[in-house]
């Protein structure tokens, strides 16, 4: 293998790990460390063999047929079923597009002490410009690599000295705290698959590979990427509960903003720490709001058959574009509005996870359609995982809206 | 047999998820009802004000020990005070039930104590006076305790 294969394979692995965590993640990870410990870590588990079982399967999908999963599931399922698939993605992965729009703006406000509000605008700017000049691979790396910073978490873990067999009693305990009710532990940990089981990373990544025109040769690479990218983003939600739980478990602290969601880096690694991680911050949030955007355009686009792509000239896309500029506009606007981003968080990423079967089932069906997908058709391990993650994902479904309600959004 | 028009299941299905979303919305936004209502309502408000205090306690000791950014100490006191306020506000909006005045009175006490505590840190981080928020943080410890204090006797 070319030296500048495997330079391609590490930077699109360390992109993978990079791209896990965005807004939702920041927020709900550190908010169930800072209330349940690691007592929540197990769902981890579980939504990175989900996202990474679907993640490989839209992207095998796109390589096999040059179409996107879902796109392809959509057509076979009727228009009704595409119509509801499009309005429930497009309203979570609308939110989100504001919420990361906001985390932008909160990583500017940390670093220079001006209100998030004033910084909205220059957020939308910035990931504006992004768009319309850099091209997709380079902007997709770019992030990615910067997204690496957020490893000072994992390092921070090792700072603060943590008693480690408590830290394994906590993951090992599969229950509420005695000062916490079952509703609100069920609740968060719903909003856990909501923020670490994002369908738009899986419309991302198909659309992605059509963009990148994969062929049946470059699996290796994107399996590589999926299998070792998503396990480590894993390891870094788990480090940002891990940091929560051991600065703020103690002092009865409920977090609420993403400045908290930091502050235990600076507890544990000082001012570098803290800088490091409003570096990661920005850039995991900069890089979800680009997918995000991309994602519902992507959606829109291919549900009314128009030409899409970001390698595409834009007037040869024009309507792709403008839909990513009104959308981008539209977050932005709604962001100004003063509506608190962490709750609009809290109800995307639990909203996100009641759609989650609708989206696996049609890209499930397409993956195991022989005829279609050939030799790149699922195997059994494939299928089990799918099955496995679909019969999780409608209990969490269900659950999902009755406890949103009912635990007031985790606040009781 | 019942046969209904697509228009007319459609329009059943939106009323439906109207009703739900309006009986939703007013059952987060419902003041506390009855005494045990209202416990829960001021434990839980005293909580939210105990965890500002704590996170601004934090906030402050990391500046002690240069371990933070004054950027960032300013932008955590600005959101401990107005989150805390918040609390305070929305809790103190609510008419208590005969019998526990004196619940919503200590509350009061104790919120305004822990709001002011925290403004005079915001205010110092506004003015630049760094070396002026360890002394003005010394309360904070104390009202948090009793914070949990209130917890704990609204609860029971």
């Amino acid at each position: 293998m070319s030296s500048s294969r495997i330079f391609a394979f590490t930077l699109g692995t360390l992109s993978a790990i990079g791209g896990f965590i965005d807004i939702g993640d920041l927020v709900a990870d550190a908010q169930v460390g800072a209330r349940f410990g690691l007592r929540l870590a197990w769902i981890t588990l579980f939504t990175v063999a989900g996202i990474m079982c679907f993640a490989e399967m839209s992207g095998r999908i796109a390589v096999k047929t040059r179409r996107p999963a879902l796109a392809l599931a959509r057509a076979r399922l009727g228009p009704a079923f595409a119509l509801f698939g499009l309005i429930g993605s497009l309203l979570v992965t609308g939110l989100l597009v504001m919420a990361e729009l906001a985390g932008i703006a909160f990583a500017l406000e940390l670093a220079t002490g001006l209100h998030y509000l004033l910084w909205i605008p220059v957020a939308a700017a910035l990931v504006l410009i992004v768009f319309w000049t850099l091209p997709f691979e380079l902007m997709e790396r770019v992030y990615g690599i910067l997204g690496l910073t957020m490893l000072v978490f994992v390092v921070a873990v090792w700072h603060l000295g943590p008693d480690w067999s408590d830290l394994a009693s906590s993951a090992a305990t599969l229950k509420p705290t005695a000062e916490e009710s079952w509703a609100t532990y069920l609740f968060y940990a719903v909003a856990l698959v909501g923020a670490q089981m994002t369908p738009y990373e899986m419309f991302f990544f198909s659309s992605g590979a059509i963009e990148h025109r994969w062929k049946p040769k470059d699996l290796i690479e994107l399996r590589t990427n999926v299998f070792i990218g998503f396990p480590l983003g894993g390891i870094l939600a788990v480090a940002i509960q891990a940091v929560a739980y051991l600065v703020f478990f103690d002092a009865g602290v409920t977090v609420e903003h993403v400045s908290q969601t930091a502050l235990p880096v600076a507890v544990a690694l000082g001012k570098i720490g803290l800088v490091i991680a409003i570096i990661g911050i920005f850039a995991v949030t900069f890089g979800a709001a680009l997918e995000t955007l991309f994602a519902s355009s992507y959606d829109i686009a291919q549900y009314f058959g128009w030409s899409y792509g970001k390698v595409q000239p834009k007037a040869r896309a024009a309507r792709f574009t403008t839909t990513t500029l009104v959308l981008l506009l539209g977050a932005a606007a709604f962001a100004l509005t003063t509506i608190n981003p962490i709750t609009v968080t809290i109800v995307a990423v639990t909203c996100s996870a009641a759609l989650l079967p609708f989206l696996f089932l049609p890209v499930l069906l397409v993956g195991n359609d022989r005829e279609l997908m050939g030799d790149l058709a699922n195997g059994r391990l494939s299928n089990a995982v799918a099955v496995f993650t679909i019969a999780f994902s409608v209990i969490v479904a269900a659950l999902a809206i009755p406890l949103l309600i009912l635990t007031k959004g985790g606040t009781v | 047999m019942d046969e209904r028009s697509p228009k007319g299941s459609l329009l059943a299905g939106v009323l439906s998820c109207i009703v739900i979303a309006a009986g939703a919305l007013w059952y987060l936004a419902a003041p506390p009802k009855g005494e045990d209502g209202y416990r829960e309502r001021a434990a839980s408000s005293a909580e939210t004000v105990r965890s500002q205090v704590q996170v601004a306690r934090i906030w402050v000791e990391t500046l002690e020990d240069a371990e933070s950014t004054h950027a960032a100490v300013a932008v955590g006191l600005r959101q401990a005070e107005a989150d805390a306020l918040s609390a305070a506000n929305q809790f103190e909006s609510y008419e208590p039930p005969s019998g526990l005045v004196e619940l919503r009175d200590r509350y009061s006490a104790l919120a305004t104590e822990a709001t002011d505590a925290l403004a005079a840190l915001r205010v110092a981080a506004q003015d630049e006076e760094w070396e002026r928020l360890g002394e003005l943080s010394r309360p904070l410890a104390p009202i948090a305790a009793e914070l949990e204090g209130l917890e704990e006797d609204a609860e029971t």
